[in-house]
C-alpha cells in the first residue's frame, strides 16, 4: 500500500499537493512527543498526530515517515505545510481523533 | 523531550560544541511566583546577528551532516506550550546566553528531571567548567565544577566514586532547598 492510496478513506483531506508517493507503508505510530517519535516510529510508517508545529516536519523528514495525518481535524501551519512539500512528505487531516483515525488506517492498508 | 534536564543538556551541549570553557547554568523555581526559569550562558563563539534570527528555526544547523537542528527549536516550543518563552542573546566571539522561561504549575510543563545527572554529564568534560545555581523559595545553592574537584581532589578522567560524590552533593543541595521532586 503506498501513502498516496491513503486519499481514498473518507475521513482523510490531502492537505499537500503534487507529491508523488511511492513509499510503501511499513506500519502506523501514534505519537505527540516529538523526540519519542524521533527514537521509535519506523521508516515509512505513517505518523498520527494532534501537533501540527513546524518541528513536526523537521521530525518526521528526520525519522523518514512515509506521511503525516493531523488527526482531530488539527489545523496545519503554513510553514509546517511548507516544509513537508520540500521533504516530500504527504500531509493528511482526518476528522477522526488519533485512536479511530488509526484503526480507519489499520483496516485500510491491511 | 519528556524532562527539562534533556533540554538543558541539549544546550550545554550547543555551548561546547561553540567552544566555551565555560558554562553558567541557573535554575530558579518559584512557585509563589509560579514561574521556573532556566538560563544557560557560556563564553564560546556566538553567533553573528543574521544567524542569531534564525537560530530557533529547526531548519537552522551549525552540522554540515545533516540539514535540522532542533535543540533549541524543540526547546521553544516546549516554553511557548507552557505559556512561556525562549530568548536568545548573543555576541560572536563573546558567548550566548539562552533562557527558557516556564509558568511552574501549568499542566504541560515537563517535570525538572535529574539535575544531578546533568551535572555529572557535564563535570565528565576535562574541557569545560559549569557553574550551576539553582534556587527556590526555600533557599539556593551553588556548584562550581573547579571548587569541587578541588575540594575531592579529583583528576581527570574521573572514577564513578568520584562521579557519585558529585551527584550526591547537588541532590543534597536540591533536597535541602525542597526542588521538585525533593
Amino acid at each position: 500500500m503506498k501513502a498516496s492510496e491513503l486519499a481514498e478513506l473518507p475521513c482523510l483531506k490531502l492537505l499537500t499537493t503534487d507529491l508523488s508517493q511511492t513509499k510503501e507503508l511499513s506500519g502506523i505510530y501514534c505519537g505527540d512527543l516529538l523526540s519519542d517519535v524521533l527514537s521509535c516510529a519506523e521508516e515509512n510508517s505513517v505518523w498520527i498526530t494532534v501537533q501540527s508545529h513546524k518541528n513536526v516536519a523537521a521530525v518526521a523528514s528526520m525519522a523518514k515517515i512515509a506521511c503525516i495525518v493531523l488527526a482531530k481535524s488539527a489545523v496545519a501551519s503554513e510553514d509546517m505545510l511548507r516544509l513537508c512539500c520540500k521533504e516530500g512528505i504527504a500531509v493528511f487531516q482526518s476528522s477522526l481523533d488519533t485512536f479511530n483515525s488509526s484503526i480507519a488506517i489499520h483496516d485500510f492498508i491491511k | 523531550m519528556k524532562e527539562l534536564s534533556s533540554h538543558i543538556l541539549d544546550l550545554i551541549a550547543n555551548s561546547i560544541e561553540a567552544d566555551a570553557s565555560v558554562v553558567s547554568l541557573s535554575v530558579e523555581e518559584s512557585r509563589e511566583k509560579d514561574s521556573l526559569d532556566i538560563t544557560i550562558a557560556d563564553n564560546g563563539c556566538g553567533m553573528s546577528r543574521k544567524k542569531l534570527l534564525k537560530a530557533t528555526d529547526c531548519c537552522s544547523t551549525r552540522r554540515k551532516e545533516r540539514h535540522f537542528g532542533l535543540g533549541l527549536a524543540l526547546a521553544k516550543q516546549s516554553a511557548e506550550r507552557c505559556e512561556g518563552s525562549l530568548s536568545i542573546e548573543s555576541v560572536e566571539n563573546k558567548g550566548t546566553t539562552v533562557k527558557l522561561s516556564y509558568r511552574y504549575s501549568h499542566i504541560d510543563r515537563q517535570p525538572l528531571g535529574n539535575m544531578a545527572q546533568v551535572v555529572a554529564i557535564v563535570v565528565s568534560n576535562p574541557d569545560v567548567r559549569i557553574v550551576y545555581r539553582h534556587s527556590t523559595d526555600c533557599g539556593s545553592f551553588l556548584f562550581d565544577s573547579s571548587e569541587q574537584m578541588q575540594k575531592i581532589d579529583a583528576t581527570f578522567p574521573l572514577t564513578s566514586r568520584e562521579l557519585m560524590a558529585i551527584r550526591q552533593e547537588v541532590e543534597e543541595n536540591l533536597a535541602r532547598i525542597q526542588s521538585e521532586n525533593h
